[in-house]
């Protein structure tokens, strides 16, 4: 089966090296105790191939099969066809193989701890398809007893699992829960896509603030393990996620959002949430005036803030995040003073930017309602709008 | 929050969909997977109130809240079949706010029920049904509608999905303001009775939206899309947007860039670039967006001159051992459009865009059973803030753990001269196993401040999980 002089063995050599460069997960081969003395090496130059210790691997459908020479029973069998093993009668002592066992203590030695791989594999399935040993378990031939770094990396299956040749679905070669998505808790620890992820799904540090990126660009491989109160149990704007809010966050978080308000954005709406609840402690103008006899003014002194144009005029704020002012005003605050004379209260100032006389028109066809919020219909209509 | 008479009515219209998954309930003994969790949780603390408050004499609102979350999902309805319904219910009661004070603020209501999802769902190899209240998370937006959803692999990495439906707002039925248009409040009800000028029928009226996208996944080493959304609300375009992304990954780097437009604007609302390298122990990402905020169509915020928001963030993380490293630099430039016909422009003209800037470093690591973490922030330019975050846990094989979380802060708002200062929290959160299905959890935060000379916070979290 291992066909060490077929034409894909410069393939194979490639593939495995890239595929034992990195340390494989210890989630998915959980940590293996071989405490046996085995030249890989020794048996491949004698052109020995892999059929002839590993027979069962050809037909086997699940990674929990017994590939290993022999049987539970008979660990030998397989062996003793080349090896005069028989209880130690003549030939090989058993230490060749057990290094540091002591014949004359009268006990077993060490077990070989092999835990099966969280994983589903179809040997079968491999080996129909012609697909060399190599290119997954790599150069065997030039190793001495093989370990977990001789089991294949994710980036080795993916090099033929691209969705095209074989299937992508993280659930092809991953443990699914009865949903489909993946079992992620395991015995041996919990998967989670780590350094070198070859999707660049690495969750990293702090990765509960920084997936945002990579959950907007492929949201469906989010899917793969996720459900959506995964999502939910932070971006529902009503619980307190404490690693994300940290300290005296009701008091400090204006500081913050002003400095990066895309951030909260992605869980709060300014209008149904911020507004609510500044409106509550006094912070918004808007509430029902029983409730803000005396609210706090955060802004510089009314004549900079509205009268006097420079730096410090409420143009210039509203302009670079406006998304500041719909955290605490509704749209009555801007429409008081910006609605046309005709209206109650309008002083006709202008806040739309420049050319957007030009271009409104369509906007108000498809929805005039915001338009009317400060214009009467006969202005829509005179523009040509209507 | 909504008077007695709309909360109960909010329960009682849950009924229908407890009897439609009751329905769908297999019989035992079919096989099907039940997966039940729960999670209760209790928040005692205050709010700083700045009506009339200064910081010798705080004003302080009370926060009670009792929120209890259940998911039911059930999968396999139809032996061997990928059939599956999932669900998650919120019911909360505020007991600090009184219903008067509610009653005089919109958008809060001091006793809620939220059904955040409950659809139906088949998940073949090629295609995928989802039918029922769902999320939709893509580079556009995170919105929530009642409707369908379908997806379809057509082969060759090629697929399509398309969804429609009606977007969940704060006035839907059981309907969460989370994930609504920005822009608008979620109801006027109480200002049309009170006669406030300006107050909005519309506002609480079902919102048809509908989307469709074609994607390229993985095929060749490209991913991609292109999609659309259009919402409308009261016979009117509410949101209109179109976007396309496109990706490449070859061996361990990736590019990717999306722009977003604005259909009803005519103007470009977000474009997003970024490189990515992956390596074993070592990775970098670089990130840049221009950002245009996009508010409902009904809003009079989507008509100002509002200016484009350039973000730019390099990072990079690097392994030593069981310690993981990052560090950030991250800028803004926050833009600024007048109206050229006005005075203000006459004065400003020349005033060139904001710039903010911060950077942040910090480790991780996990040793057996601890886990470790430490940061340094600073971020200025608008405002000022320095911080420093340590944290620490411990998981006892058991079941039980404890975390703990220092924070210190030197903060100045540029707006707000109370908020200036070192602020200092702390956190403590202990849980412990009850029995394999039930932990329960006890969280304690204290503060100190300038405003506050000491401050303690409690949650208490009850959490159960089964599967069947």
């Amino acid at each position: 089966m291992c066909g060490w002089r077929t034409s894909a063995a410069v393939l194979a050599a490639t593939l495995a090296s890239a595929s034992t460069a990195g340390e494989r997960s210890a989630v998915v081969y959980p940590p293996q105790e071989l405490p046996l003395a085995f030249e890989h090496s020794r048996h491949a130059a004698r052109g020995i191939g892999c059929d002839a210790c590993h027979a069962a691997a050809r037909t086997s459908r699940r990674s929990s099969d017994r590939l290993l020479p022999g049987t539970a029973e008979r660990p030998h069998a397989g062996c003793d066809q080349c090896h005069e093993i028989a209880a130690g009668e003549r030939g090989v002592p058993c230490r060749q193989c057990h290094p540091g066992f002591d014949e004359s203590a009268r006990r077993r030695p060490a077990a070989v701890v092999m835990p099966i791989p969280n994983l589903r594999f179809d040997h079968r399935a491999h080996t129909d398809r012609q697909i060399e040993c190599s290119i997954c378990h790599g150069d065997v031939g030039v190793v001495g007893l093989a370990t977990r770094a001789q089991l294949p990396e994710m980036r080795t299956c993916l090099a033929c699992h691209d969705g095209l040749r074989a299937p992508s679905r993280c659930a092809t070669c991953h443990l699914a829960e009865p949903s489909g998505r993946l079992l992620v808790r395991l015995g041996s620890g919990v998967l989670r896509p780590g350094a070198g992820d070859p999707l660049g799904l690495d969750h990293g540090a702090q990765y509960e603030l920084s997936h945002g990126a990579q959950a907007s660009r492929a949201p469906a491989w989010c899917g793969e393990c996720h459900a959506e109160r995964d999502c939910q149990s932070c971006h529902d704007a009503l619980r307190k996620p404490l690693r994300v809010h940290p300290n005296d966050y009701l008091t400090v978080h204006p500081v913050q959002a002003r400095a990066g308000s895309s951030r909260c954005e992605s869980c709060h709406r300014a209008q149904s949430f911020c507004a609510a609840c500044h409106e509550r402690a006094g912070v918004g103008p808007d509430a029902d005036r029983s409730l803000r006899p005396t609210n706090l003014k955060v802004h510089p002194s009314y004549a900079e803030w509205v009268e006097l144009p420079g730096p410090r005029h409420h143009a210039v704020f509203a302009s670079r995040e406006i998304g500041e002012c719909a955290s605490c005003h509704r749209e009555e605050s801007c429409t008081r003073c910006h609605s046309v004379a005709a209206k109650p209260g309008g002083r006709g100032l202008n806040p739309h930017p420049s050319g957007f006389a030009q271009s409104c028109g369509a906007m108000a066809r498809s929805n005039d309602r915001a338009c009317l919020k400060c214009h009467q219909p006969g202005d829509l209509e005179r523009r040509g709008c209507r | 929050m909504a008077p007695a008479p709309l909360y109960c009515a909010r329960l009682k219209a849950f009924a229908p969909v407890v009897a439609i998954a009751a329905c769908l309930m297999p019989a035992a003994g079919t096989g099907a997977a039940y997966y039940l969790q729960a999670r209760t949780e209790a928040q005692a603390y205050q709010l700083r109130a700045y009506r009339g408050s200064d910081p010798s004499r705080p004003v302080l609102l009370p926060r009670r809240r009792l929120v209890q979350q259940l998911g039911l999902d059930v999968f396999e309805l139809v032996p061997g079949q990928p059939i599956g319904f999932e669900s998650s219910l919120r019911v909360l009661a505020d007991l600090g706010l009184p219903r008067g004070d509610a009653a005089a603020l919109d958008g809060v209501r001091s006793e809620e029920a939220d059904l955040l999802y409950a659809n139906l769902s088949y998940r073949g190899p090629r295609t995928e049904v989802r039918l029922g209240r769902q999320l939709q998370i893509d580079f556009t937006d995170f919105m929530a509608f009642d409707g369908v959803k379908l997806r379809h692999l057509l082969g060759s990495g090629v697929g399509a999905e398309a969804f429609g439906g009606l977007w969940v707002k704060g006035a839907s039925l059981l309907g969460s303001p989370a994930y609504q248009p920005d822009g608008t409040r979620e109801s006027d009800a109480r200002r049309l009775v009170a006669l406030v000028p300006g107050a909005s029928p519309e506002l609480d009226d079902f919102e048809p939206v509908w989307g469709a996208r074609v994607f390229l996944d993985r095929a060749s080493g490209f991913s991609g899309s292109i999609e659309v959304r259009r919402a409308y609300l009261a016979g009117k375009v509410n949101l209109d947007r179109a976007a396309a992304q496109l990706g490449y990954s070859l061996h361990r780097i990736r590019l990717w860039g999306a722009l977003e437009h604005d259909l009803f604007a005519q103007r470009l609302a977000n474009l997003r670039l970024s490189a990515r390298f992956d390596g074993d122990a070592f990775s970098a990402a670089a990130e840049a967006a221009r950002i245009r905020p996009v508010f409902s169509a009904d809003s009079v915020f989507l008509y100002f001159a509002t200016a484009p928001r350039d973000e730019a963030r390099l990072r990079a993380e690097w392994s030593i051992g069981e310690v993981r490293l990052h560090s950030e630099v991250s800028a803004r430039a926050y833009h600024l459009e007048l109206n050229r016909e006005g005075l203000l422009f006459a004065s400003l003209g020349s005033l060139g865009p904001e710039v903010a800037a911060g950077a942040r470093t910090g480790a991780t690591g996990r040793r057996g059973t601890l886990r470790y973490s430490a940061e340094v922030s600073f971020e200025g330019g608008r405002g000022r803030q320095l911080w420093l975050d340590l944290t620490a846990g411990y998981s006892h094989p058991g079941g039980s753990s404890v975390d703990a979380r220092l924070s210190a802060a030197e903060l100045a708002d540029r707006l707000n001269p109370l908020l200036r200062g070192r602020f200092i929290g702390a956190q403590v959160w202990a849980t412990r196993s009850l029995a394999p299905p039930a932990r329960a959890s006890l969280i304690l935060e204290a503060n100190a401040n300038e405003l506050t000379r000491a401050e303690l916070r409690a949650f208490l979290l009850f959490d159960l999980e089964a599967r069947l």
